[in-house]
């Protein structure tokens, strides 16, 4: 004769600990998110250094080098890319649609030289993102002519939309140097002397050195 | 419309009289709420910039004119500059002072740039017995200029290791320069000037 056979359950987990935990994790990551992962156009591989300033919390302007040498621009405050992009309007005597205008200010970074602005800009819909960005001109031809170097406007802009601009550069590490040359010589001649380099945190950096107080 | 449940139909049966009903657990399923809380997890986690990245200041001298670049560097005592070439290969050649300078080469290794650094910030207390300088215009004490030459083919993180290097040891004043003509005709023999 066989038992009864048990009633059987549906196996049951106590979930409750598994929730807690997941909310924990979730209540951290909410509060230590402090900006979200804009559309990025270009991709830097940031040489590490034993400086641990954070990065200012002021309106940047960070100026990207990429393995290639190209050029790219970004302004950290959405407002002041809105107003960077009105000079551009004006002072070129150009029309951009209001679309390319609403995709310039959500964008963390560019590198569209001028002549291609308007091109670019006036895209629709999938045109807007999947444009290439061939990097700004950042040569310096001549110190007095506005022409060639279309970094520098993007510099002037960029203070004039505040004085307090900081800027920095975000230079990957194997860009040669020429590139960064050039864009320290466009930051020095609108007399942008200051300006910091971003860096990757290079970890255990205790240095002991002898002889020196 | 708008009707408000007085409790009196439905739902009353609980109440005296009625039929008992059988008491539910109070057990939740929290399956779904999982599901949720690892979605929202799993979404912040993805988007979280976690970036440790720091910045470095730098300050440059102002723009000023090739001659009076010289006048400068003229007035001050020769000993005092040391000029860092960055050349091709992560290669270092340094020398100090102006005229017909020893090149050597140093790499960017534990005995490499920084005893370099280290050995020419104390070269004022060692050989000519000054104290390094503390404040400003103090007479007679060793304030060492470093100079940074990076040429070409030069990668940009050897400018920053070399920064950094500075950085670490201390190095009053440093700066970085252009290199010139006359630079690459003590280093290579041949006076050709380089355009970045």
């Amino acid at each position: 004769m066989s038992a009864k056979k048990p009633k059987k359950h549906p196996p049951a987990i106590d979930m409750t600990a598994m929730v807690d935990v997941a909310f924990l994790l979730l209540t951290f990551f909410i509060l230590t998110t402090t900006r979200f992962r804009e559309d990025s156009k270009v991709e830097v591989d940031m040489p590490s250094s034993v400086s641990d300033l954070p990065v200012p919390d002021v309106k940047l302007c960070i100026i990207s080098i990429d393995m290639e040498g190209r050029v790219f621009v970004g302004y950290s405050d959405p407002l002041t890319r809105e107003e960077v992009l009105n000079r551009f309007i004006g002072e070129k005597e150009v029309e951009i649609s209001a679309e390319g205008a609403a995709y310039f200010s959500t964008l963390q970074e560019f590198g569209v030289p001028h002549k291609e602005m308007v091109e670019w800009l006036n895209q629709e819909g999938d045109g807007l993102k999947e444009f290439e960005h061939h990097g700004i001109s950042a040569r310096v031809t001549d110190s007095t002519s506005m022409t060639g170097n279309d970094l520098k406007d993007w510099i002037r802009w960029g203070r004039l939309a505040d004085q307090r601009m900081r800027f920095a550069i975000k230079g990957d590490a194997s860009a040669k140097y020429p590139a960064v040359s050039h864009v320290i010589e466009s930051l020095q001649d609108w007399n942008v002397n200051q300006f910091s380099l971003v860096t990757d945190l290079e970890e255990g950096a205790d240095i002991i050195i002898e002889g020196l107080e | 419309m708008a009707d408000v449940d007085t409790g009196s139909k439905g739902g009353g049966r609980s109440k005296k009289g009625g039929p008992k009903t059988k008491k539910k657990s109070t057990k939740i399923d929290m399956t779904a709420m999982v599901d949720v809380a690892f979605l929202l997890l799993t979404f912040f986690v993805l988007t979280a910039t976690m970036s440790s990245s720091s910045v470095m200041e730098l300050t440059m001298p102002p723009k000023v004119d090739e001659q009076e670049k010289d006048d400068l560097y003229k007035k001050i005592l020769e000993d005092k500059i040391m000029t860092l070439v960055l050349d091709d290969n992560d290669i270092v050649k340094y020398y100090v002072g102006i005229t017909e300078p020893d090149v050597q080469e140093a790499y960017f290794d534990n005995d490499g740039v920084r005893k370099v650094i280290i050995g020419h910030l104390l070269y004022g207390q060692r050989e000519l017995g000054q104290a390094r300088c503390k404040g400003k215009n103090v007479e007679g004490c060793w304030d060492p200029i470093f100079v940074i030459k990076p040429r070409n083919q030069s990668r940009y993180k050897n400018l920053v290791d070399l920064l950094d290097e500075l950085a670490i040891t201390e190095a009053p004043k440093y700066a970085i320069d252009k290199f010139t003509a006359q630079d690459s005709l003590l280093l290579t023999g041949e006076l050709t000037a380089e355009e970045p």
